[in-house]
């Protein structure tokens, strides 16, 4: 068996049509990171940082309007504010958010070259009377958009004025009492500490901090295993499949070894290979990630900083090293898995196109299982469905990662689920390797050129 | 001994009866030619012998062993050569015959004398150490040619040959062929649709149309016992005749 791994692996590591997709997807990743990252970088350092050019068209009819200006004049350069105040006549008929006067409003900009606004904030004529009475004013902000993106920094500097309004006003209102703001605002103060029984494990957070962590590795685990996975069920099938349309499996079936030896050294081969290529995937995953931390986290105060983008430091803290390898092996016996059922259909596709055709629709069906298990409650299952959850190659990364969160794995329960997870796998090849010949491999093309007729 | 009993072997894909009933014998250490035209069922019959197809009914023996109930004794006993034997892009031919020598022979003194035969019967010199799919097609032809008869079988099936091959090479390939087997006393079965090179070439023959054999015997009985020039055109006067 050992020459044939050794020509499999030959053959697949010396082609460079093997390496492209690996090299590409290496180099895609970050650069998609940085595309994304970095103009949300901008608009976030736009929102927080550039100065707000802000006209205001004061109605009020008493002098809460003026002193609102004032104090904003007061702030110019502390919260990087520019004011222009308007003259825009108005009828006082036709409300304050009718398009007339949104239209009328946005003549005047253009009359008086003053599009570059970022909005425009109208002080209604009740204004003062309402803060008077300590009552809630409105007040109608014209946002102005000349672009278009994802990370839109106008309404992000918008928050940033409505901010400052709310805080000003509701100070006013707080006047003569010893009630500060801050209190109004938050009257609690959440101290949260989360047991994790199984774990015997304190955690300072609330249950969500723990909820995130978990729900964004649920999110984030099966895609890398899905990336890797799409690239050595590919590989496995491909290389399977170029024997039966480079006729070379002909040859190869007339040689003095077992049927199951030859698809094993296949599926150790292009295994192997696939192993190697997917590294290049996941440095490029880990440094899409790190792309993305490092920008945000430049920008970000450390105290707003989510606990997203530390999911992984977190989810590493949480799961015990020995659970960790409990984990990694399973990730391997899974994509062992995908690589024998990729020799499966390669062994069965007379050609790469049929291969190719059965591999897309297969992996997507093979991903169902996992994120069934990401979010729903594996306990709550009946204890032989579960055992089955933890035991198929599919299903067992994710459910172990989500029990090693909140618990210890059990080693004992833990290594029967990885041996069963393996011999799935062998299992599979073995029954594979009973029905694989070129006289099953004809019957299935003329089977399919009877399908292809009809 | 008989090194190949083909006895009233049926082969049917489907509705189609590929082989309807054949029967022949190889003896051991003869070059024997299976003929015919295209789809006469010459293909499927050498692919039954290889243990690559089960057959619907009949027996076929290689020295003794049933190709179904003894696939696997069958399997080291024969060497077989496709038609259209691909070969691997990516190793070099000297790669490939050092692999199989290995799975015939194992890491063994049997081994490396079988790839230094090998290297001896492909004569591409330093091509050899070159990947495959910088070959010609003559020269993977070389390569598969060597690989067959390297590993000194008792039954070598060869399909086709010098399919593909110029004069030159064709003509080394024949030579390396017919001088093998009388060296080493190794049966040959082989398919040519070129009937010159099977009168040079094979001791007997057996003429295949239409899944059934039509005549079998010494290349030079048949000529002279049908009064023909050669082999073709007994060849033409038995296929036209049977399909007017």
């Amino acid at each position: 068996m050992k020459p044939l791994i050794i020509k499999e692996f030959k053959d697949l590591v010396r082609d460079p049509r093997i390496w492209i997709p690996f090299i590409i997807s290496a180099i895609i990743l970050p650069v998609m990171a940085l595309v994304i990252a970095y103009p949300a970088k901008s608009a976030f350092y736009a929102a927080i940082y550039e100065y707000i050019d802000l006209g205001f068209i004061n109605y009020d009819q008493g002098d809460e309007g003026t002193k609102l200006i004032n104090y904003l004049k007061s702030l110019r350069k502390e919260v990087r504010i520019n004011l222009v105040l308007l003259n825009v006549s108005h009828n006082e008929s036709i409300p304050l958010n009718d398009i007339k006067f949104i239209n009328k409003v946005l003549d005047y900009l253009r009359e008086n070259n003053l599009t570059s606004l970022d909005a425009v904030l109208v002080i209604p004529p009740d204004f003062t009377a309402k803060v008077l009475a300590k009552q809630q004013v409105t007040l109608v902000a014209i946002n102005l958009i000349r672009e278009l993106g994802f990370f839109g920094s106008v309404s992000l500097k918008g928050l940033r004025v409505s901010t400052i309004i709310n805080d000003y006003l509701g100070k006013k209102y707080l006047e003569g009492t010893k009630v500060a703001l801050e209190v109004v605002k938050n009257p609690v103060v959440p101290l949260s500490v989360s047991y994790l029984q199984n774990k015997d494990l304190v955690i300072f957070g609330d249950p969500s901090t723990v909820l995130t962590s978990i729900s964004f590795t649920a999110f984030f685990i099966p895609i890398i295993i899905m990336i890797i996975s799409v690239t050595v069920i590919q590989m496995s099938a491909t290389s399977m499949a170029v024997e039966n349309e480079e006729k070379t499996l002909e040859t190869l079936l007339t040689f003095p070894i077992s049927r199951s030896k030859i698809l094993f050294s296949k599926l150790f081969g292009s295994f192997l290979v696939s192993l190697l290529g997917s590294s290049l995937n996941i440095f490029g995953f880990l440094l899409y990630i790190r792309i993305y931390s490092t920008v945000f986290e430049s920008i970000i105060p450390e105290q707003e900083r989510s606990s997203e983008f530390a999911f992984f430091k977190f989810t590493t803290f949480m799961i015990s090293p020995t659970d960790l390898a409990y984990v990694l092996i399973s990730i391997v016996l899974m994509l062992f898995f995908m690589a024998s059922l990729g020799i499966v259909i390669g062994a069965l596709s007379s050609d790469v196109r049929i291969a190719s055709t059965l591999t897309g629709p297969i992996t997507m069906f093979v991903f169902v299982p996992g994120y069934l298990i990401a979010f729903t409650d594996i306990n709550k299952f009946d204890p032989i469905i579960k055992n089955i959850l933890f035991s198929i190659p599919i299903t067992q990364p994710m459910a172990l990662i989500k029990t090693s969160i909140i618990s210890n794995l059990s080693p004992y329960e833990t290594s029967i689920y990885l041996v069963t997870s393996f011999f799935i796998s062998i299992v599979l090849i073995v029954i594979t390797a009973k029905i694989f010949s070129l006289e099953t491999l004809s019957r299935l093309q003329r089977a399919l050129s009877r399908l292809r007729r009809k | 001994m008989d090194a190949v009993i083909v006895k009233d072997l049926v082969k049917r894909f489907g509705k189609f009866e590929a082989l309807k009933g054949i029967s022949f014998t190889v003896e051991e250490g003869e070059i024997f030619g299976l003929i015919g035209p295209n789809g006469a069922g010459k293909t499927t019959t050498f692919r039954i012998i290889a243990t690559l197809l089960l057959p619907t009914a009949g027996e076929v023996k290689v020295l003794g062993k049933d190709v179904v109930r003894e696939a696997a004794k069958v399997r080291k006993l024969i060497s077989y050569l496709p038609e259209d034997a691909g070969a691997y892009r990516n190793i070099s031919g000297y790669e490939y015959l050092k692999m199989v020598a290995e799975i015939y022979f194992g890491k063994s003194k049997q081994a490396e004398e079988a790839l230094e035969l090998g290297i001896k019967l492909a004569s591409l010199g330093d091509q050899l150490y070159k990947k495959m799919k910088t070959y010609s097609k003559g020269m993977k032809r070389r390569v598969q040619v060597a690989r067959a008869l390297m590993v000194m079988p008792k039954v070598a099936i060869l399909d086709e040959p010098t399919v593909g091959l110029d004069v030159v090479f064709a003509n080394e390939v024949r030579k390396m062929i017919k001088d093998f087997s009388k060296e080493h006393g190794t049966t040959v079965l082989l398919s040519s649709h070129n009937m010159l090179e099977v009168e040079g070439l094979c001791d007997r023959v057996a003429l295949i149309h239409e899944g059934r054999i039509l005549i079998e015997g010494y290349v030079s009985e048949l000529i002279k016992g049908f009064g023909v020039k050669n082999l073709e055109e007994l060849f033409l006067m038995l296929v036209k005749g049977e399909g007017s």
